[in-house]
């Protein structure tokens, strides 16, 4: 399968593309980063695992609709700059692992919140995943895999646009109160 | 109500950057100027960077489990059909294999459940090899780089020599991680212990990783309390949590 074809896999929401892409690269993904992070199998896939979701979540995000590069020199480069990176953050912290790149790789998206108190961003998670349907769905849909609100109308079988928007703004309102209530319940 | 919409859209908008350059300059300025917009941004932003965080971590769960599935394929391999009508033919060959995988097993079942848990576990560390540049021939390798090149070659004695020339000069945690597995390798479990004890001593790097080899030397030497523990200090780790779980309870 070609880089262009397993990106178009993942651009449509098909199910398979996360695991064929997961697939195209491992081996030669693995064998690499263990020389150049000089790291351990289970190491390796950790930071394989993070590596290839962040391409996933780029291909939704539309920042590699220009891609210049090949698929696998994108990957790799990805790998690489995770392996900088825990290495400058400390690798004694031994909180390395996929779930923690990303967590990283999110905020550092986000500039504007390097106060976050840590675990914030498992706190809006947790919430998130209480939300229930369709709300997790339709803020899904729309901040993920940035679909239009005429898209999710047509998907989700609202009346139009509007009422689709409506009903996100809804969502949004929900899940803000329930981050805020369990940061209070925290804080207690 | 309507104020917080338009203000939230505005938001949307402007993260999108789907203002223009008039309305962005509008908007930053009232973010400078208005604490309360400041914050109602900030929060926003938040929960926009949590729904993706979920989204991710929802699929991270879906690669462990197709990983998981790939390290299941690899031990269990094929399953065969079950026949419902046994001729004794295929019966006979079992039978024979059943005798033949029942001594292996016994024979293999002499060796102390040490050995064959350190045997079972103890991967040589990977170390991250001369590295040549351009231009640099064997006469001008560093002592590091002699080890290293000695090292993954499996000259083990050779390698110690020079890791420890290496580290006269230039003291460095990988070159102890590979002095100690040499010495692993050679069977001079003593040495490897001193060495991976010295490790957590003097350094702050590869605390894990030592702690991991540490642990398998005691296994080596029966210090079976000392393996314990040493394998509970690393068990909440997230690189080698697993691996010291599972040894911990196959101990057990």
């Amino acid at each position: 399968m070609t880089d262009n074809e397993i990106l178009r896999l993942i651009r449509n929401n098909d199910g398979n593309g996360l695991s064929v892409l997961y697939e195209a690269y491992r081996s030669e993904f693995l064998h690499w980063i263990r020389k150049f992070a000089h790291c351990d199998q289970y190491e390796a896939k950790e930071y394989y695992q993070a590596s290839v979701l962040i391409v996933y979540e780029n291909v939704h995000q539309g920042k590699m609709d220009d891609l210049k590069s090949s698929l696998k020199t994108y990957l790799f480069g990805i790998g690489k700059n995770l392996a900088w990176q825990s290495y400058r953050q400390d690798v004694r912290k031994q909180k390395a692992g996929a779930a923690y790149y990303l967590e990283n790789y999110i905020t550092e998206q986000s500039p504007e919140l390097a106060q976050w108190q840590d675990h914030q961003l498992d706190l809006v998670r947790e919430c998130f995943q209480l939300l229930g349907d369709p709300c997790r769905t339709l803020l899904d849909l729309h901040y993920f895999q940035r679909k239009s609100m005429e898209e999710i109308s047509n998907q989700l079988a609202y009346k139009n646009a509007d009422t689709a928007k409506n009903q996100k703004y809804k969502c949004m309102e929900r899940l803000r109160r329930m981050v805020e209530e369990r940061t209070v319940t925290q804080n207690q | 109500m309507e104020n917080f919409m338009n203000d939230i859209e505005w938001i949307e908008r402007y993260l999108d950057r789907r203002l223009d350059p008039e309305e962005m300059k509008v908007l930053e300025k009232r973010l400078e100027e208005e604490p309360d917009l400041r914050s109602k941004y900030q929060e926003h932003l938040q929960l926009i960077q949590g729904i993706r965080y979920a989204h991710l971590r929802e699929r991270l769960e879906q690669l462990k489990t197709l990983e998981q599935s790939k390290s299941n394929d690899l031990t269990s391999g094929e399953e065969t059909p079950i026949r419902l009508i046994p001729n004794w033919k295929p019966l006979a060959v079992a039978a024979a294999m059943l005798v033949a995988v029942t001594s292996i097993l016994f024979i293999y079942n002499r060796a102390p459940l040490t050995d064959r848990l350190f045997a079972e576990h103890f991967e040589p560390f990977d170390s991250p090899g001369p590295g040549l540049t351009r231009g640099q021939g064997e006469g001008t390798l560093t002592w590091k780089q002699k080890g290293y090149e000695a090292y993954d070659n499996g000259r083990y004695e050779e390698a110690i020599m020079a890791f420890q020339k290496s580290q006269e000069e230039n003291h460095d945690a990988i070159v102890d991680l590979c002095m100690g597995n040499s010495y692993l390798k050679l069977q001079q479990y003593d040495k490897a212990e001193k060495v991976f004890e010295s490790m957590l001593k003097d350094h702050d790097d590869l605390v894990t990783q030592a702690n991991w080899y540490l642990a398998l030397t005691y296994l080596k030497e029966q210090k079976l309390e000392r393996a314990r523990a040493t394998l509970w200090g690393i068990s909440k780790s997230s690189t080698y949590g697993v691996k010291a779980r599972k040894l911990l309870k196959e101990l057990d």
